[in-house]
């Protein structure tokens, strides 16, 4: 089923408005991510300290007209390999749940009017990781069981953004046949 | 049985997807991104499907698309795209270079494995 939004009105929202926007959408995606491979996630304060280490972090960078960014995934052990379908490489895993991430946020963000074109993602493994901290980059942190999930967006605006015409989508787990 | 190639470059999905269709019956081979798909197809003229993903490095599954379907040997191969992308604009474009299904991840193990088997008998 394509998804689409009703609004058609072209608006040029301000960086603070545009970084709420992807924030929100990346709490809701991100929950659903895990949700849709067997994890639940509750969305805590920023301030909480992890309940475990991470030890490992994926990166996708995004641009579009007027936009940039990256989206940076981090989790502690046990969130990782109980999302895994197999039980396969954990580095590879978080690669392919940044990716499948960014894909969501992409996704609501054709649905508001903006383009979005995504990067291969990189993996970083390592205890800790964290961006440097800068008041504008705030985590999005996630306590499941038996660890926490993190997610971190670098954004940067440009006047010519535009949250414009939506495009339609398909949902996340639907197929179509020609 | 003809082979199913999937081409995907997370060991994660591959290993996923070919569970899923070894366990259906069908025999899978895998190619980890475009060049190496391409590399696939070329080489072993049994495989009678193609499960695609989009975000790859060194060539991503629509260029591999478009440049499979240019070869008239493979005009009636069979491709599903599977990937986190839901943009209508690249379906069309994957519909128009000859891709027969789009499916956005997560995927349901059943869905794939119906789509497949409703176009390899197609």
């Amino acid at each position: 089923m394509m998804s689409t939004t009703m609004s058609t009105t072209v608006r040029h929202p301000s960086g603070p408005e545009t970084r709420a926007l992807i924030h929100q959408i990346a709490a809701c995606a991100c929950t659903k991510l895990f949700e849709s491979y067997g994890v639940r996630l509750v969305q805590v304060d920023p301030s909480a300290n992890p309940t475990l280490p991470v030890i490992l972090s994926g990166l996708v960078g995004f641009s579009g007209p007027g936009i940039r960014g990256a989206s940076i995934l981090a989790a502690s052990e046990k969130p990782i390999a109980k999302s895994n379908p197999v039980d396969g490489s954990l580095a590879d895993w978080i690669a392919e749940l940044a990716n499948q991430l960014v894909g969501r946020i992409k996704n609501q963000m054709l649905l508001r009017g903006a383009d979005l074109y995504v990067t291969t993602p990189i993996v970083l493994p390592g205890d800790h990781i964290a961006p440097m901290r800068r008041p504008d980059i705030t985590p999005l942190v996630f306590a499941a069981d038996g660890g926490s999930v993190y997610v971190w967006i670098e954004l940067e605006t440009q006047p010519e953004f535009v949250l414009g015409t939506p495009s339609e989508v398909v949902s996340e787990g639907e197929a179509l046949l020609f | 049985m003809k082979k199913v190639l999937v081409v995907d470059d997370s060991p994660t999905i591959r290993q996923q997807i070919g569970r899923a269709l070894g366990d259906a019956g069908f025999d899978v081979v895998e190619a980890t991104d475009g060049v190496d798909g391409i590399d696939k197809i070329d080489s072993d003229r049994a495989i009678g499907m193609v499960i695609l993903d989009i975000n790859m490095p060194r060539m991503n599954g629509l260029e591999m698309l478009e440049k499979v379907k240019q070869q008239s040997e493979n005009e009636n191969l069979p491709v599903i795209m599977l990937t986190s992308e839901g943009q209508k604009s690249l379906i069309e474009r994957a519909k128009r270079a000859g891709a027969k299904g789009w499916i956005v991840k997560p995927f349901k193990t059943e869905l794939l494995v119906g789509a497949v088997r409703k176009l390899m008998t197609a």
